[in-house]
This record gives C-alpha cells, structure tokens and sequence, in this order.
C-alpha cells in the first residue's frame, strides 16, 4: 500500500482520473455558470414559482458539491504532505488562478458570443467588463510573476512545455482558421474559442507533465 | 539519468514529501527525479547531494 504522502515510484499518468477529474471540473463550472444565470434572472426578473426555483438550485448546488467531491476524491492526494514555504505560496497562487479562471469561465459562459445555455446573451455591463480587463491584465500578470518566482524547476519545465505546445496549437490553429473563413469554408474565426484552445493546450500539457 | 535517491531517502526513512521539504521543491518534482523524467539541474543536484553527504556523482549516474 502506498503512503498517503508517497507518490508510487512507477506512477505514470492515471489518464482515467485525469478524464475524470477534468469532466467534474467541467460539470462544476457549468453548474456554476448555471446557478449564476439562475441567480441573476431571479434579481432581474423575479421568481414565478419560488419552490421550483429552489428545488432547481438546490440540485444545482449539489451538483456543484459532487464534482468538488471528486475533484478532491481524485486529485486531493496530489497535494498530500507537508511543504516548505515557497511550495506553499505557489500552491496558493495556483487556488487563486483557479478561482479567476472559473469566475472568468462563468463570466463566458455567462455574456460570451455562444450562450451555452440556450437563450440570448446577455450584454456585458461596462463596469463589470472594466473589472475583468483590471483583474486581467493587473492582477494576474502581477500574480503569475509571484507564482513563476515560487515554482520549483520541475514546475517551470512542465510550464515551459504547455507554453511551447499552446504557442503551436495557436499557430496551427489561429492561420488555419482564417484561411478557411477568406475561402468560405468556415465561419469568421472566433478569438476567444481559440484562445480558449490555446490555454487549454497549455493547462493539459503543463497537468500531465507536472503530474506525471 | 540513473540515480540512488529513492535508495538514499529510504535509509533515512524519508517520505518524499519530507525529502521534497528538505529541497524545497514539491513532492512531484522528487517523484520525477526518483523515475528519471526529470533530470535535477546543476544547483538542485548539488543541493541534493549535499543534504546526503555525498557527492553528485554519488547519487547521480549518467552511464545507462
């Protein structure tokens, strides 16, 4: 039996955990997104029926603590043990990106140019879009820098790694894209879908090299 | 790169987490280093070797 704070010597990727982990993740975020749109158009519109709303945000919520629960059920021994002070910074910083990018990934979900959940987008206010734009190119280039100072050298490897993927998938993907749409074959590219790709691209090469 | 780290930790009873504290890397990075995908650069190497009383070439073992 491995010790709770022992990594097996022959691990390798656990590719089922991973897709497991990353479709609670998903199923989260969109619940999240879904319990907001909820919220915001029960303030804006009023609520019909109160118990049907409650009922309905009731199983939202409990989605929302399943998939934390396997989140944690499968990725919590990652982060088992003690560490020094420099790991934990970095592990902090890390919840933190966490926390903007599923704020950011609600706000998509929310206002973006595809309404995932069937109705009509709604516009973006100016002072919630001027917050984002703060928090975006502020807060977190400020924040990425404390965290890349934090990182250990096995860390900005896998980070270097996920960012010489993401720059190939975007120059694969961004010029692809634009060539198909100037020949009619596409529609007009979509920046925040391939942006979307990109980090994505980055995200999973820097989680299985890390993590591997 | 061939190393003797997971050898040299369990003789002193060392988790990897507790290894990794002493390195103030993460405990990924010592599990990495023990299955060879990641080869240490020269300052940690020789923090490593330091924390045994050895010598990098005592721990570590480029020859397949």
């Amino acid at each position: 039996m491995t010790e709770p704070d022992e990594l097996p010597e022959d691990a390798g990727f656990d590719a089922r955990a991973a897709a497991i982990a990353a479709v609670a993740g998903i199923v989260f975020l969109f619940a999240a997104g879904a319990l907001t749109g909820m919220l915001a158009a029960a303030f804006q519109e009023g609520v019909r029926s109160p118990l049907k709303f409650a009922g309905i945000a009731a199983l939202v919520v409990a989605a929302m603590l399943g998939c934390l629960w396997v989140l944690r059920r499968r990725l919590g021994g990652l982060w088992a043990g003690p560490v020094s002070p420099r790991i934990r910074r970095a592990r902090l910083l890390m919840a933190f990106f966490l926390v903007i990018g599923a704020a950011i990934g609600i706000l998509l979900s929310e206002f973006g140019p595809v309404d995932l959940w069937g109705g009509s987008a709604r516009e973006l206010s100016p002072t919630l879009a001027i917050a984002v734009i703060l928090v975006w190119v502020v807060v977190v280039p400020i924040a990425t820098i404390a965290w890349w100072r934090q990182i250990d050298e096995h860390e900005a490897l896998a980070y270097k790694d996920g960012g010489f993927f993401a720059a190939n998938a975007y120059a694969t993907i961004a010029p692809a894209w634009w060539f198909g749409w100037r020949a009619g074959l596409f529609p007009a590219p979509d920046q925040i879908a391939i942006f979307l790709v990109t980090m994505s691209v980055w995200g999973a090469v820097w989680f299985v090299r890390r993590f591997n | 790169m061939n190393n003797r780290l997971k050898v040299l930790r369990a003789e002193r009873n060392w988790s990897q987490a507790e290894l990794a504290l002493r390195l103030d890397v993460s405990r990924q990075a010592v599990n990495a280093i023990e299955t060879g995908k990641h080869d240490p650069s020269l300052p940690l190497a020789f923090r490593i070797a330091r924390l045994f009383d050895l010598t990098i070439e005592d721990v570590f073992d480029d020859r397949a």
